[in-house]
């Protein structure tokens, strides 16, 4: 028995060293480094131990609009992309033509670079020449300054990033409706069930651990927000920074402002809200399913 | 509610997984749909039920041809084999479902859902959830969810294949006490004859989606029109083998089994049921080449001449392998079938 | 079945040692030369490494220097980087004394700059590099003092532009030698300045002049700024004020708010406009939905005149002073053995001598070094047909530098977003001039 799990050890080992040394290193460092004021980078030294970083951080200004877009952006893009995506993966499964083509359409983003995606959203949301403000025109509604107003800013970019997040959503909740049986849809017309009633009652039911599983995912990723942001507004965080997030106040500080101990301390505090709000939706939907 | 089914056609391609039906079902009455797999049972009981659309053919419910009416408006209920429970309702609102689609107010529904409940037996259980129910316990709420919305028409597609051996029977035994006193016209698929059997008031055996035969049960066991008909019925199954008929008797190889008259000399596909022999002192001599014992009877494997056969005798007999005992056939169960298995007579 | 184990076995080593070697090279995405460079180097640290500081080069011009290779790394790409390789492999083939030079290109400034900090903090760094002053201040103890080089071994110090060597003294000995030097120009639509019957404004009385007319006229906007922080500092030196020192925000005045004043009424009165989506104005001024902008001299380039139009290119304007924002980076050394540190130097010379610079600056569109090689034939002739070079050449006395301290960074930063939201809230001079003297305090508390 014994010799057998050493082998087993063995063979985890080189998964385990990359694991401590890239992600658990690097993790128990930036903690450490959020508590170093006046760290410098050249020689490893720092003046003191303190929450001197921390305080630094949550008077900025900028952070705290970062906190402010970043919470924002988490509650419109997560619930809608999932809620759109739903709808779409019901249509997708339904009796339609082409349906190799639809789905090959909607995954599209998701197989494809953000920055390039970025680039070519940037062009729609552009005032002059946008798409989108064509469309708007028939409508009658005024060129919308997207990239250019404050106002606007981050609303484009959670346009942006709904349709981006959909193409994963999609996916999963297609495999996941395969799993309904069809004798369900069968009952549920023989009992002359209208087709909202349906959706509310049998399919989202049938796929709420994915559901559950797409919002968690989905969540975490939209805290972690920066590629988007980065490619939809040419490498700035929008006008005024009016679209920066926490990743990007982060790699700004880290990176331009050399200020590492208050780009460590700012990733810190993201961690905690994530992990915080993991741990919630956990208990929550453990709950539910007991 | 009588059901009249007219040339019902329903082809995939080449393939025609139900050929020219014709079939009146009268009002009240519980009839089997019963055959192999594949034979057309479950098409044409979804076809009843609109969730298929036929090819060809028409559908009468009483007067009103509902061949192109969909599933909601047909007024009939349908249970599935897995029964297709909504799986994330309670008992209760699985029941009430139907009724609160049509618009049945939230009161009446649960009434009308307690007094279903009542009638297959579902009380206390109202509040669990399907995945907290047994297989018997499951089908009782998906017989009381298509009844609660007082169908004309029953339909259950292999109610029983799911459950366990004791529990068929008894649920048999429940379907058909329920289906008498609401009175309903109800069709039922099977593919297992002693349940179609005991239960249906009409059997309509089905083969390659034609129906061979439709008649009380008794009588489609003692006369089937037909060889497929004869060995599909009866468990163990019919004894068949080739039997000539020469000088006026029918022989089985060189064994004389009866003397007849009036059919004319030549080879034909004889069956007699297990059943059919009877031990007797002046029979011909056979050996026991192997015994079964089932509890009450025996099931002795013998030859006849080089022709492998079985007798069903009862327990007390007390004959053992290699025992030897002397068989007849008992009057008229000789079963003659001619070359395309119709039945010629009983002898 | 041991084959296979074996084999596996020697996979996965394979496998680590390649993931190792890869987290411990830390600098080179180059030759294989420069990781011997590299690990040469540590070796000779060492023994400098009982001094805090590195020491000035010992120079003397007439001591042999020893063959040996040296490592440059840069961030210039395509023509530059074409022309960098010419002159490099002229200087290996030239020199007397057996010097190599292996160039190391590493991607752009950010990444240029990303590389230098972690390896000073390393102690790898490579024999020269080119740099913005602000990116030294980390490590500034690592950079070799030219002085000695220059006062023994320089053949005309004076002749560098002298906002260039003011550059390169900032911290108050000789850092680095002047390399890809630009400035910011006025570009402008001459064709539609002709038509209406306008030159190139020489004063902000002009800028006035010329938007108003642009305004009425042709319904367009006539100036913009790649830059926001940069024009701020400019036009507060063009109106004889200062802008930021390491103390805080100097034009908290009478100056400054006459320059904010100036700036906030181009706005709002709708003669220039921000860039914002567009990233450059290189692009709406070669579509021609802008008369004019100000921006590097280097982004001429990305200007496309096919559709048919003339581009007319100007020094800046000024109004009490002239003033022309300097960028672009220097050469630093980094050597801390006394061989390389004079081959370093002989190739710093090369590429400041006249003839590497005009070529150079010919090539490339930056800018001359010194002031002979403006005043060289060649270059005179070339300046005849460009305009970018000609419109630099008359402002090089009123170029100027951003002094680079400990947040100017975030200084800039907050400038530009500070800036950008005063003019689209269309703020009033007063509240603007306040709250820009805010932000930069902001960053120097």
């Amino acid at each position: 028995m014994e010799k057998k799990s050493l082998k087993g050890y063995l063979y985890l080992l080189p998964a385990l060293i990359i694991i401590l040394v890239f992600t658990i290193y690097p993790l128990i460092k930036a903690v450490l480094m959020s508590f170093y004021e006046g760290y410098s980078i050249i020689n490893g030294s720092f003046d003191a131990i303190g929450l001197g970083n921390y305080k630094e951080l949550f008077s900025d200004k900028v952070f705290r609009k970062a906190l402010t877009n970043t919470s924002i952006y988490v509650v419109f893009v997560v619930p809608c992309s999932i809620l759109l995506s739903l709808l779409i993966a019901v249509l997708l499964n339904s009796k339609i033509r082409c349906k190799g083509m639809f789905q090959t359409l909607f995954f599209l983003p998701y197989v494809t670079s953000v920055i390039a995606i970025g680039i070519v959203w940037s062009w729609i949301f552009n005032s002059n020449y946008g798409l989108l403000n064509y469309v708007l025109s028939w409508f009658g509604i005024e060129a919308v300054p997207w990239l250019n107003s404050p106002d606007y800013a981050l609303m484009a970019l959670i346009i942006f990033s709904i349709w981006k997040s959909m193409a994963f959503d999609i996916l999963i909740f297609l495999a996941g409706l395969q799993t309904i049986s069809p004798d369900l849809y069968n009952a549920a017309r023989v009992d002359a069930t209208p087709k909202w009633r349906v959706f509310l009652k049998i399919t989202v039911p049938g796929i709420s651990p994915m559901i559950a599983y797409a919002f968690i995912m989905g969540m975490i990723n939209a805290f972690k927000v920066y590629n988007e942001v980065f490619s939809l507004f040419k490498s700035s965080a929008g006008p005024a920074n009016s679209a920066i997030t926490v990743v990007y106040y982060i790699y700004d500080k880290f990176y331009n402002s050399a200020d590492y101990g208050v780009a460590s301390a700012a990733a810190v505090v993201l961690f905690v809200i994530i992990l915080a709000l993991t741990m919630i939706q956990r208990a929550v939907s453990d709950k539910k399913t007991a | 509610m009588e059901i009249r089914i007219e040339n019902l056609t329903k082809a995939y391609g080449d393939f025609r997984a139900v050929d020219g039906m014709n079939l009146t079902i009268c009002d009240g009455e519980l009839v089997g749909l019963l055959g192999p797999s594949g034979c057309g049972k479950s098409t044409t009981l979804f076809m009843l039920a609109g969730l298929t659309e036929p090819t060809d053919g028409k559908i009468f419910f009483g007067d009103k041809d509902v061949t192109k009416i969909p599933p909601e408006e047909r007024e009939i209920g349908l249970v599935f084999q897995n029964y297709a429970l909504y799986p994330h309702m309670t008992v209760e609102e699985n029941i009430m479902f139907p009724l609160i689609n049509r618009k049945v107010n939230k009161k009446e529904a649960k009434e009308r859902a307690y007094e279903m409940a009542k009638l297959v037996h579902l009380e206390g259980l109202m509040d669990r959830k399907p995945k907290a129910l047994s297989g018997g316990q499951q089908q009782r709420v998906a017989i009381a969810r298509a009844l609660v919305k007082k169908p004309k028409v029953l339909l259950l597609d292999e109610p029983l294949s799911n459950l366990d051996a004791k529990l068929r029977i008894e649920t048999r035994e429940e379907i058909r006490r329920i289906q008498q006193e609401v009175g309903i016209t109800t069709i039922f698929v099977t593919h297992d004859q002693e349940e179609a059997m005991s239960i249906s008031d009409k059997i309509a055996v089905m083969d390659k989606g034609v129906v061979q035969q439709y008649e009380v049960p008794q009588s489609m066991y003692l006369e089937p029109e037909n060889l497929f008909v004869a060995q599909f019925l009866g468990m163990p199954e019919i004894n068949t083998f080739s039997a000539v008929v020469k000088d006026g008797a029918i022989y089985c190889g060189q064994v004389k089994l009866r003397e007849i008259s009036g059919l004319s000399d030549g080879t034909y596909t004889a069956g007699i049921r297990p059943e059919s022999f009877e031990v007797r002192e002046d029979g011909f001599a056979v050996e026991a080449a192997h015994v079964r014992m089932t509890g009450r009877d025996l099931l002795i494997y013998f030859t006849l001449d080089k022709e492998p056969l079985r007798v069903l005798a009862h327990s007390d007999l007390q004959i053992e392998k290699g025992g030897a005992f002397k068989l007849g056939v008992r009057q008229n169960q000789i079963m003659l079938f001619d070359a395309d298995g119709s039945m010629i007579g009983k002898y | 079945m041991k084959r296979r184990r074996i084999g596996a076995m020697l996979l996965t080593a394979a496998l680590a040692t390649g993931m190792l070697a890869g987290c411990g090279d830390n600098g080179s995405s180059g030759t294989g030369a420069d990781e011997a460079a590299n690990t040469a180097q540590p070796a000779e640290s060492t023994d400098a490494a009982g001094t805090a500081e590195a020491e000035s080069g010992d120079a003397q011009s007439d001591t042999a220097i020893e063959p040996c290779e040296i490592t440059f790394w840069h961030a210039m790409s395509e023509q530059q980087e074409v022309t960098l390789t010419e002159l490099t492999d002229q200087f290996n083939s030239e020199n007397e004394y057996g010097i190599k030079v292996t160039l190391v290109n590493q991607g752009y400034y950010n990444d240029l700059s990303t590389k230098l900090t972690a390896n000073a903090a390393a102690d790898t760094l490579p024999d020269m590099a080119q740099a913005y002053n602000s990116w030294l201040i980390p490590y500034l103890d690592k950079v070799v003092h030219l002085d000695d080089f220059v006062a023994n071994d320089y053949d005309n110090y004076d002749d560098i532009i002298e906002s260039y060597r003011d550059e390169c003294s900032q911290f108050g000995f000789i850092a680095a030698m002047p390399f890809n030097k630009s400035t910011y120009v006025y570009f402008y639509n001459k064709t539609l300045f002709d038509e209406l019957g306008l030159s190139a404004p020489e004063t902000w009385e002009d800028i006035k002049t010329v938007g108003e007319a642009f305004k009425t006229e042709k319904g367009m906007v006539s100036l913009g700024f790649d830059d926001m922080a940069g024009m701020l500092e400019a036009s507060l030196r063009q109106n004889g004020g200062d802008y930021v020192t390491e103390e805080g925000a100097q034009f908290d005045n009478e100056t400054g708010l006459e320059t904010v004043s100036f700036i906030m009424d181009l706005y709002s009165n709708g003669y220039a406009r921000l860039v914002g989506e567009d990233g450059y104005f290189s692009g709406p001024f070669s579509n021609q939905m802008i008369a004019a902008y100000i921006g590097s001299s280097t982004g001429v380039s990305y200007i496309d005149t096919s559709s048919g139009w003339e581009l007319g290119v100007a020094p800046l304007p000024g109004n009490k002073e002239k003033a022309a924002n300097q960028a672009g980076t220097n050469l630093v050394m980094f050597s801390q053995d006394e061989n390389r540190q004079k081959a370093v130097w002989e190739y710093m010379k090369f590429l400041t001598s006249e003839e590497a610079t005009v070529k150079w600056a010919m090539e490339t569109g930056y800018l001359p070094v010194r002031t002979s090689a403006y005043e060289s034939d060649t270059y005179q002739e070339f300046m005849k047909n460009d305009a970018t070079a000609t419109a630099a050449y008359a402002q090089a006395d009123s170029f100027f530098s951003s002094p680079a301290f400990d947040g100017s960074y975030d200084i800039q930063s907050a400038v530009n977003a500070k800036l950008e939201e005063l003019i689209l809230n269309d703020a009033d001079p007063e509240t603007a001039l306040s709250e820009l003297v805010e932000a930069v305090n902001a960053e120097t508390k």
